[in-house]
């Protein structure tokens, strides 16, 4: 087979370059310009997939992206795939390699099919009666087998090799479609000097216009692709446009905010590609966006109205006119509009044999019927197709007389034979993103048709998406309205010709000569929902049409019933009795077509996954084998193993360091933000529950800051740097939600309060040192500083020189141990911490990372916050009573103190516990019973919040919070893990140094 | 003597595009409320300007830039590179004496705490779409404007000097991951 349906002439294909690709392991010719569709149909190949449930052979439907059928999955490479794909919307390419979906071990022969045998007992709601019960089937045996039969196509198991890109754009115009309205609609604009943006998802523009009939249908004289072409030309050399082809809208949301997908190399050949972006998502904002999105074919509801070779209209129109193919020799058309009249003409103007054309109308005196009178095609008038035949392709229809009131079928039964059946049930205005937009549609009782209504943003609807038909209508409507809604004061006019039209007649569900429980006659081609299935919903009670939608399933496959949601909805309707207006329809979800995750995930892969922050010390401890954890944004150094030391061993020997010699620590990741202002004092004491008036000048202060709810948010020290200059310190973490929260209470809640916050987090590099040894590095580190105690006690800070480079000394410590803390420019960082290992070395000094850090300050009973709290626990709970001051008259989280469940005394408390085995290590989040029993459910009184082996204790240590664990010092309570039970034994949150005399060494 | 080591190491070049950090150079974040005369007479006289009242505008004198970032809320930065042994800075002194400890407003030192990218180039904008939602093209960001947007999730503040001279300061511990960002973005213009 090569190309025998490719008609001689005619088709915007490049007849001189032949492409080859493979579908289903063949290799076949195209031309360049045919989409897959138009190749196989050129090469009369019309079965190209199985249905999802029954696995009933589907050919080519239609000619975009409402296509239900031809779903083929890429293959490009082992583990390299892309499934769900329309082969009407694919562009050939040399080496296109692509396998139909959904059928096994072929499209051809598909033992699936044996469930077509089986369609009467799997009627909508299948799965829903049948896996019931037994219950005990589920895990093992239904889901397994559901799962197998459920999806489309095959996922990619490789990763994905292909770049994607992400663009914001703004423009005051957009306008989305670029058929005759569209192209109307920017020319008016992009000439009034409006900056306009143009989109298309098709390669093409010019919509349906593109396949018109050049006799039937002029613009200033102009054929339509004359037409089209100068247009286009206009526009491309006009500086204020934007145009983009194979783009498509995914969503409309408010405020014309839009999202589209941009398809640049999918039609390109592997060697043509580059390494190119594949696609790119452009996030719109638009001051005004014209709807111009078209419209869709409805295909016509009767028996056996699925087999390949049955097509819309005017996508046979299109495959002849614009890829030039006649996808049938001897073809039938059934209609109950003039549309299909004008694909009749066309193919027998080429010469193709037309055999009938049945019309469910009483008669047509339009140009176009007459026309085919004239030229002896056969029209059965009100007739209609009433059953087909032929299994994996279309050979003979059956046609009857309607009744007068189109309730039935009458007369006797006409087989006619063909090999392809063009079905036109009129029109469907594409309103998809107009309702996404938030528009109200209105039905359109005459001419059966959901239109745009109501919407509150700066938009319009022209064209037939907003119901407007005919060529002639549509252009003056695009004028006026485009000219109306831009306030331009005058367009040219624009001398159309088109046929003149007849009228369309509707009916939703033929009638069939057969019972309707024997007819299979679907309207959601993807997902095989039937009439039927939709009676069967009715009859057990479904009633609104989002319901009977997830019970038949219809709508719900990946073309989101572009095709079958009209026919659903009348269906209903007409059951139900209700008007379709009252009925309303189902809600179109973004995205209108689908999207790859590759184009929504963008260039956010792999390294740039999530963002990085990084300390000004990050490249010393790269190099000196930090392991690294991610806390915040930031990677902090973890812990620092040498040659093959564990975790364990490595956080054992820092910890160890620390209180025995000297230990360093990168605590540049803290937040830090500079207060200034008159009223900081006053500031700080309304935001920490401590008081700070009477903290003097070069002194800290630890504080802890609570949410409104009394509950623990954030810690840290603040310095008094002068009288109203200080400088606070929070948590890694909550470094930016704890400035947010600050400044949202400095402008809404205290105006009155003289006080100025910047954040320094980014500006100094932090170097904690600490141990015994710690003073003696630090004397040799700075210049101008006095280490004596009576001059620098703990918890007060220092100006001082590093090398002429200004900087702060805090003597104040987490681990309770004596400890400095050197604030820097953060540039000069690194160099400082160098100079502390090169001086320290002597000393024994050794960077310890984040764990170290947290066992040092657990030996000590030092809270962290997001470990010990959990946004449930108040400063009581923590036993940190002396915190929280009774004179003030107010800070943040106060009243609610004063609650009675923050009172309560049986509240969660923290305490520490200790192991009867001391070499037993806690899991942390463990929890923790008073009574064990055989089994659970027992009840739990509280968790282990931190736990770790103290290697200067030499023993197991941890901190919990227990209900009402104030109490229960020295009480026994069991920790139940999988295989056994641990006693522990409750004891003081300080485990070392009570006294504090490490501190104040 | 302390080594100084900014976050960025390389300049960047594709096409022409290029991109380099500017260091070090002296940023001074100045807080004040405009409508206390003391204040903006104080600010004025010390830097020999006038501090720029209307939102994302910015004032430039001969070693100085001063740019709009909030309704009291001012970034300050010297024109030239200064001097990497000391960073003693006159003009934070001069301003913390007479404005910070006169309760005027407040002065604070972030040369570290920003690092400044200059990019040039006839598409600087079109990179910056990439992850930015602000309209570059919009009317009111034309030269010598300046806008605090984020860019890939990060925050940055964009100084227009020209439409192909841009500087686009971020904090400084994200500058290694945006600086890798903006230069994959230039392989696709």
């Amino acid at each position: 087979m090569s190309n025998e349906y490719r008609l001689s002439s005619g088709g915007q294909i490049n007849r001189s370059e032949s492409i080859s690709f493979k579908f289903n392991g063949r290799t076949f010719h195209g031309y360049k310009g045919d989409t897959l569709a138009s190749a196989l149909l050129a090469n009369g190949i019309h079965l190209v997939g199985r249905s999802f449930k029954y696995h009933r052979p589907r050919g080519i439907f239609s000619s975009g992206v409402e296509e239900p059928n031809a779903l083929v999955q890429i293959i490009k490479d082992q583990g390299k795939t892309d499934p769900n794909l329309r082969a009407t919307q694919i562009e050939i390419y040399e080496g296109l390699n692509a396998t139909s979906q959904n059928c096994w071990p072929s499209v051809n022969f598909d033992l699936g099919s044996i469930n077509n045998l089986f369609s009467p007992i799997i009627p909508a709601g299948f799965y829903y009666k049948t896996f019931m019960w037994p219950a005990n089937l589920w895990e093992n045996v239904y889901e397994y087998f559901i799962r197998r039969a459920a999806g489309l196509g095959k996922s990619p198991t490789k990763k994905d090799p292909d770049n994607y890109d992400h663009i914001y754009y703004h423009c005051e115009v957009l306008i989305v479609g670029a058929g005759p309205a569209g192209l109307v609609a920017a020319k008016i604009a992009a000439n009034a000097g409006k900056k306009v943006l143009l989109v298309d998802e098709r390669p093409n523009f010019g919509g349906n216009l593109n396949f018109s009939n050049k006799d039937y249908n002029k613009i200033n004289g102009l054929t339509p692709l004359e037409w089209i072409k100068k247009t286009c030309l206009d526009l491309e050399n006009n500086k204020n446009i934007k145009i983009l082809n194979r783009t498509s809208v995914a969503a409309y949301h408010n405020y014309n905010y839009l999202i589209m997908v941009q398809n640049l190399t999918d039609h390109l050949a592997d060697k043509d590609k580059n390494d190119q972006i594949r696609q790119r998502l452009w996030k719109v904002r638009a001051k005004k966006v014209i709807l111009a999105t078209g419209s869709i074919e409805r295909p016509m509801i009767f028996d056996c109205n699925d087999r390949p070779g049955i097509m819309l209209s005017s996508a046979v129109r299109k495959y002849a006119n614009t890829y030039g193919v006649k996808c049938g020799n001897n073809i039938s058309f059934f209609t109950n509009n003039d549309d299909a009249y004008e694909t009749a003409i066309t193919l027998h103007n080429k010469g193709v044999k037309i055999n009938s054309i049945i019309d469910i109308r009483e008669k047509s005196n339009a140009d176009l019927p007459k026309k085919c009178d004239e030229l002896g095609i056969k029209i059965y008038w009100k007739s209609a197709v009433i059953y087909t035949e032929g299994y994996k392709k279309i050979n003979n229809i059956h046609v009857m007389s309607l009744s007068k009131d189109n309730s039935s079928v009458i007369g006797n039964k006409l087989k006619i034979n063909c090999d392809l059946l063009c079905v036109s049930g009129g029109y469907t205005p594409a309103v998809h993103l107009f309702t996404q937009s938030g528009g109200k549609l209105e039905y359109n009782e005459k001419k059966h048709y959901f239109f745009p209504k109501k919407n509150t943003l700066y938009q319009i609807s022209i064209g037939s998406c907003n119901g407007t038909f005919g060529l002639k209508n549509i252009i003056s409507e695009a004028q006026e309205k485009t000219r109306e809604f831009l306030s331009i004061k005058e367009v040219d006019r624009l001398d159309v010709l088109t046929p003149k039209g007849g009228d369309f007649e509707n009916i939703w569900l033929l009638p069939s000569n057969k019972i309707s429980g024997k007819t299979k006659s679907f309207v959601d081609y993807q997902n095989d929902s039937t009439a039927n299935d939709i009676k069967l919903a009715l009859r057990e009670g479904f009633k609104s049409i989002e319901h009977v939608k997830r019970y038949t399933t219809t709508g719900m496959a990946t073309d989101q019933g572009k095709i079958a949601n009209m026919h659903a909805l009348g269906i209903i309707s007409e059951i139900t009795n209700t008007k379709l207006g009252e009925l309303g329809t189902t809600t179109f979800r973004p995205p209108y077509s689908p999207i790859t995750f590759g184009a929504l995930v963008g260039r956010n892969v792999g390294k740039f996954f999530d963002i990085t922050r990084k300390t000004p010390m990050h490249d010393w401890h790269e190099k000196n084998n930090a392991k690294f954890e991610d806390v915040g944004q930031w990677k902090r150094a973890w812990y620092y193993p040498s040659d093959k030391e564990s975790m364990y061993d490595a956080v054992q020997r820092e910890s160890k360091a620390a209180r025995t010699s000297a230990g360093i620590l990168d605590a540049s990741t803290l937040g830090k933000i500079d207060i200034q202002g008159s009223d900081a004092s006053e500031f700080l004491n309304r935001v920490y529950t401590n008081a700070w008036s009477k903290l003097a000048i070069g002194k800290c202060r630890y504080g802890l800051m609570l949410n409104d709810d009394g509950m623990v948010y954030d810690d840290g020290v603040t310095t008094r740097l002068d009288e109203n200059h200080y400088i606070m310190t929070t948590t890694t973490g909550g470094a930016a939600t704890v400035m947010g929260k600050l400044e949202d209470f400095l402008q809404t809640e205290w105006p009155e309060l003289k006080v100025y916050l910047t954040s320094v987090t980014d500006h100094f590099a932090t170097i904690s040192v600490c141990g015994p040894h710690s003073k003696k590095i630090l004397e040799k580190v700075t210049q101008s500083i006095d280490y004596s105690d009576d001059n620098f006690p703990h918890m007060s800070f220092k100006h001082g020189l590093i090398d002429k480079i200004k900087c702060r000394v805090m003597r104040i410590s987490f681990t309770g141990e004596l400890s400095y803390e050197i604030n820097i420019q953060a540039n000069y960082g690194q160099s400082v911490w160098e100079k502390c290992m090169s001086v320290g070395r002597e000393y024994g000094i050794t960077p310890y990372g984040t764990e170290a850090m947290h066992l040092l300050r657990a030996e000590k009973g030092f809270i962290i916050v997001g470990q010990e709290t959990d946004g449930t626990v108040t400063p009581v709970d923590l036993q940190m009573d002396w915190i929280v001051s009774k004179k003030k008259y107010d800070f943040i989280g106060k009243r609610s103190l004063y609650r009675s469940d923050t009172m309560r005394e049986d509240r969660k408390q923290y305490v520490g516990l200790l192991t009867n085995d001391p070499k037993e290590i806690l899991e942390e989040g463990a929890q923790i019973v008073a009574e064990v029993k055989s089994k659970p459910p027992m009840d739990m009184i509280g968790h282990v919040t931190s736990s770790y082996y103290s290697p200067n204790l030499n023993k197991s240590i941890a901190l919990a919070v227990v209900k009402n664990g104030k109490k229960l010092k020295g009480k026994r309570l069991y920790i139940p893990m999988k295989n056994k039970t641990i006693e522990v034994t409750v004891s003081d949150t300080i485990f070392l140094d009570k006294e504090g005399k490490r501190l104040n060494a | 003597m302390l080594n100084f080591i900014s976050p960025i190491t390389e300049s960047h070049t594709y096409n022409n595009f290029s991109m380099s950090e500017k260091t070090p150079i002296t940023k001074i974040n100045l807080r004040g409320d405009l409508e206390n005369k003391d204040f903006a007479s104080k600010a004025g006289k010390i830097l020999g300007m006038i501090l720029p009242n209307e939102a994302c505008t910015t004032s430039t004198k001969e070693k100085i830039t001063c740019m709009w970032l909030g309704p009291n809320e001012w970034l300050l930065v010297s024109n030239d590179t200064i001097d990497k042994k000391s960073n003693n800075h006159e003009l934070e002194r001069l301003l913390f004496k007479d404005i910070s400890k006169t309760n005027l407003g407040a002065v604070t030192n972030v040369s570290d705490h920003y690092t400044i990218f200059n990019l040039s180039g006839s598409n600087i904008f079109e990179i910056l779409s990439k992850g930015s939602p602000f309209d570059f093209d919009s009317e009111y960001f034309g030269d010598n404007k300046v806008v605090q947007t984020i860019l890939n999730h990060v925050d940055v503040t964009i100084h227009r000097k020209t439409k192909e001279n841009v500087d686009l300061y971020v904090r400084r511990s994200f500058s290694d991951y945006l600086w890798a960002w903006i230069k994959d973005s230039s392989r696709f213009i």
